[in-house]
């Protein structure tokens, strides 16, 4: 093979070997029979930690392949962490709730497994073309996952809402990108931004495509006003793929996002960086304006899921290496405390009259089931970024980042905003510590969701005493 | 086990909250488990006050361990002539606390002990940590078991009470936050080391400028202020005193509210030391409001807890107006301040929680006359009281006269406003005593128990130290002589450089 050849072969080789394994899960679902489904889900977890162990990048090697298309380097990979740390911990925490509501098919397995193919390319993309393609992938994962639970109407609404407002900012960004290639000649993010060091910023088609292409981008991190589809699918979706929505493709645009602003629009950062920096405040306050006055807990976690996007958006418009560094840690982070958070979420059974998620269900939980009340609270303490947990960890490294950038103001309204946010995660601890139960509440914690709790609020613990090997982990992979 | 002392005392509590976690079921076993633990806690701090170097300014028995090296974050601890006080007050109302609450207590004893417990390393933890990280960490972990502490064995508002106290903590906090990172990154561009170290951020205070200054103070300041808490910050404490157990009580007055007066000492005074040059009229002011305001509101209370309560943001306003007064005695009543405030506060708050045991209710209507039923307890709450209002020969008095005399030297006519306020303690003091003890007989109380052998025996160690202080200050001053000298000088050279 010629060197290039290899390079080529390099830049998606762990692309590949994911779409392999995707493709013999596809073949496991048929031979498994409707009680075991779930073990789809468990050859899914061994492939990707075969995977990452295979992909795990030499530090600071870059492969760049396909005309400079695609990238494989250690910022992937750390995405592509997160990815499959949200793929684990979700396959692991739902099997109980997929099984009670009858929907425990193969298909949420594979389709939640090639969506992360989607989201790899989205964050190795190094042109627009391969980036919409990985998007794509991902979101039509997406649309599928929400609307899983079809005999739920709330499920399918979600799932509608998804791809109608989905495709419409696909759309927006779409057209958008056919401006950039007007405007700059190329869709590769180099040469965008060598087009965009001589003229071509000046021009009025490329102001069009950037306000086209950002509202695309915010789209899919929920970014306020682009928000309006996130508190419906989230609440709508079946709890373990809300999980999964809120962590997994976040993180993927907000990577996708990264390099594509740093690198391709690099020249023009006094453009878009005001932009997002008024979007972040937007979408942190409202996300934790409107959280505060939910009573049902799974839409509280899909407005503060808009928050913490916004609190993401800290770290990009630092624009200095601390701050992607925080916004992978954040992710990782992120994936652990709300999924599981959701995974304890999903067993709660509300006997009453109302639903399942009301902040009442969960009042006196925690005499019923200290185990469960200890789990939950750590969740949400750590969603707050209350230290000692991991949490704060990521919050402060954001703010750090932030205030390095001497964006003084931004920080302070996200300092506040984070004080905002408390209360609503607090309400969930004051209904579980101080409330006595009002309703008859099955909460049985199944080993798969203990596991996954368990796991997580073990790294939500160690990652808040001893930060450093992970704080170094993306130091040194995300140079 | 002198060069670990520090960390053996931060993770000495929480070992034990994870040993009754894991081995005790019943409350009754739970309970003596937390007692013996907070007696042997206690127990350490002796051989840490004995060796002690009393002539030495520095910090003592430092530890230092990378936590975080990429950035610049150590697990760093040490221990000066003002927090070696701190520790010792925070030890001691701890097990107070704690074989104080053995009746009072009565549903899920071993989730109330565990939180006592972790509460103490993260109070501990505070008043030692050298790393704004780690001070950071504890400072705001310590807020979630005391947020458990009021609104699991709270009274009835013990819901709003506990949200308002973690609310108005946690929103003063995160300015601080950003103001520790503002230093960093200062220290940082500065030096070229870029640390969280405490003495080390401290140690260029020259290099800040007026301006940053007085932001990185303000945003200290105000998380301090709410801490400790100055007028118009306090609204919290009522609530929160209130409602929360006595435990509860004892903790957040005696320790909790000298963490902001010792943030202030600690970093407000040595790292912004202009800014507080230039606002020290302001402070006074907010202070001599704090004493008179928080006098004339305690007046009016007909809840005796509530009462205590407002004497507490009364009483504090002496502290910040003896630190602000900036000069040797002032800040040393000031601290002297801090610790008879947590002890004689304290005492009031486990003999209210007493006899709100026997009588369930806490209204100074509800009484009368119940000196005759309870003749000990009343003798015991009578020199608190007196201790309460600064009598000479109780530690009180010394406190508030050195606050006085450095308070004369630095702004003579705040001074007169805020000895005024030391006769409003007597009005309302002596009042609410007269009210309850004996005025009125209230047939009701005929039978009340007097105190039993427990309660003596957890109020005595308070009393000796009571009466000790104002006997002899110098064993307790004397540890903080040098470190206060250290920063009156600090702060003098930076005033002289000021003109």
């Amino acid at each position: 093979m010629t060197p290039i050849a290899i390079m080529n072969l390099l830049s998606i080789y762990p692309e590949v070997i994911m779409i392999v394994f995707g493709l013999v899960l596809v073949v496991l679902d048929v031979m498994t029979s409707d009680e075991k489904k779930s073990m789809v889900g468990y050859f899914g977890i061994a492939f990707i930690i075969i995977t990452v162990l295979i992909a795990w990048p030499p530090v600071g090697k870059k492969f760049l392949g396909f005309g400079n298309m695609v990238m494989w380097d250690s910022y992937s990979f750390v995405f592509f962490l997160i990815f499959g740390v949200a793929y684990t911990l979700t396959t692991l925490g739902g099997v109980s709730y997929l099984k009670d509501n009858g929907i425990l098919k193969g298909e949420f397995y594979t389709v939640m497994f090639f969506s992360i193919v989607g989201m790899m390319f989205m964050v190795s993309a190094f042109d627009l073309t391969v980036f919409y393609a990985g998007m794509e992938t991902m979101a039509i994962s997406m649309y599928i996952l929400a609307g899983f639970n079809k005999k739920s109407v709330r499920s399918s609404e979600a799932g509608v809402k998804y791809f109608i407002i989905g495709a419409f900012s696909s759309g927006l960004f779409l057209y958008g990108l056919t401006y950039v290639y007007g405007a700059t000649g190329s869709m590769n993010y180099l040469e965008i931004a060598a087009a965009l060091k001589g003229d071509a910023a000046g021009l009025t088609t490329f102001k069009l495509c950037l306000v086209m292409m950002l509202a695309g981008f915010a789209f899919k991190i929920s970014a306020v006003p682009f928000h309006m589809w996130a508190p419906d699918v989230y609440q709508g979706a079946p709890t373990p793929a809300a999980g999964f929505m809120t962590v997994a493709p976040k993180a993927a645009a907000m990577g996708a996002l990264i390099r594509f602003a740093w690198i391709a629009l690099e020249p023009v950062s006094g453009m878009w960086a005001l932009f997002f920096s008024i979007l972040a405040v937007i979408t942190m306050t409202y996300g934790n304006l409107v959280a505060l006055a939910q009573n049902n807990v799974k839409r509280m976690l899909a407005y503060s899921a808009i928050a913490h996007a916004g609190f993401m958006l800290m770290g990009l418009v630092s624009m200095n290496p601390e701050g992607y560094q925080s916004v992978a840690l954040y992710a990782l982070i992120y994936a652990f405390m709300n999924i599981g958070a959701f995974t304890l979420i999903g067993i709660i059974k509300n006997k009453g009259m109302i639903e399942d998620e009301r902040l009442e269900s969960f009042a006196g939980l925690s005499k019923k089931s200290p185990m469960l009340a200890v789990g939950l609270m750590i969740f949400m303490f750590s969603l707050a970024g209350i230290p000692p947990l991991a949490g704060f960890i990521g919050k402060f490294q954001i703010l750090m980042a932030t205030m390095k950038a001497e964006l003084y103001w931004l920080a302070i309204i996200g300092g506040l905003n984070s004080a905002l946010a408390c209360y609503y995660y607090m309400r969930v601890t004051i209904f579980m510590y101080f409330k006595e139960a009002e309703y008859e509440v099955e909460a049985v914690v199944t080993r798969s969701a203990f596991i996954t709790s368990f796991i997580s609020a073990i790294m939500i613990l160690v990652i808040g005493f001893f930060p450093s090997f992970f704080v170094n982990l993306v130091k040194t992979l995300l140079v | 086990m002198m060069s670990n002392i520090l960390s053996i005392l931060i993770f000495f509590p929480l070992a034990a909250a994870l040993f009754i976690l894991i081995f005790f079921k019943g409350g009754k076993y739970s309970m003596w488990a937390a007692f013996v633990a907070s007696v042997i806690e206690f127990f350490l701090t002796i051989p840490l006050m004995t060796n002690f170097d009393q002539s030495s300014s520095a910090m003592q028995f430092v530890e230092r361990v990378n936590w975080i090296p990429a950035l610049g974050i150590q697990y760093s601890v040490g221990v000066d002539g003002i927090s070696v006080l701190m520790i010792f007050l925070t030890t001691l109302l701890s097990a107070i606390a704690i074989l104080g609450s053995f009746t009072y207590i009565q549903k899920r004893q071993k989730e109330f002990y565990i939180s006592m417990l972790i509460l103490e390393t993260g109070m501990v933890g505070v008043f030692l940590a050298l790393d704004f990280f780690l001070f950071y960490i504890l400072w705001e972990a310590m807020l979630i078991p005391m947020y458990l502490i009021i609104g699991v064995w709270g009274g009835k508002r013990r819901i709003y009470a506990a949200v308002k106290f973690f609310l108005y903590t946690f929103a003063g906090s995160v300015l601080m936050m950003l103001a520790i990172i503002a230093l960093y990154f200062k220290h940082g561009a500065l030096t070229g080391v870029y640390t969280f170290d405490i003495l080390a951020i401290t140690s260029q205070y020259a290099s800040y400028s007026t301006a940053f200054q007085m932001i990185v103070f303000a945003a200290f300041f105000l998380g301090f202020a709410i801490k400790v808490p100055m007028f118009p910050l306090h609204t919290w404490l009522p609530d929160a005193h209130v409602e929360a157990p006595t435990a509860g009580s004892v903790i957040l007055a005696g320790v909790l509210l000298k963490m902001g007066t010792y943030g202030m000492l600690r970093f407000c005074l040595p790292i912004t030391p202009i800014a507080s040059i230039k606002l020290m009229p302001f402070v006074a002011i907010m202070s001599v409001i704090a004493i008179i305001y928080g006098a004339l509101v305690a007046m009016v209370q007909k809840d005796i807890k509530k009462l205590v309560a407002y004497s507490s943001v009364s009483h504090m306003g002496f502290v910040t107006l003896g630190i602000y007064a900036l000069n040797q005695s002032g800040i040393e009543g000031g601290i002297l301040q801090m610790f008879n405030h947590g002890i004689i506060t304290g005492a009031l708050f486990l003999l209210i929680g007493l006899v709100y045991e026997r009588t369930h209710t806490r209204e100074v209507a509800d009484y009368g006359g119940i000196a005759k039923s309870v003749p000990v307890f009343a003798t015991i709450f009578l020199i608190f009281t007196m201790g309460s209002i600064g009598l000479p020969s109780m530690g009180a008095f010394i406190g508030e006269f050195l606050v006085l005399v450095g308070a004369f030297q630095a702004f003579s006519d705040w001074a007169i406003l805020a000895a005024i306020g030391v006769i409003f303690s007597a009005v309302y003091m002596l009042w609410v005593y007269q009210r309850v003890f004996y005025q009125g007989l209230n047939t009701k109380w005929e039978n009340l128990k007097d105190m039993n052998l427990r309660e003596v025996i957890y109020i005595f160690p308070l009393l000796i130290i009571v009466f000790w202080i104002g006997m002899y200050p110098e064993t307790f001053t004397a540890y903080m002589h040098e470190s206060v000298k250290n920063l009156v000088e600090h702060m003098q050279t930076v005033a002289v450089a000021m003109k």
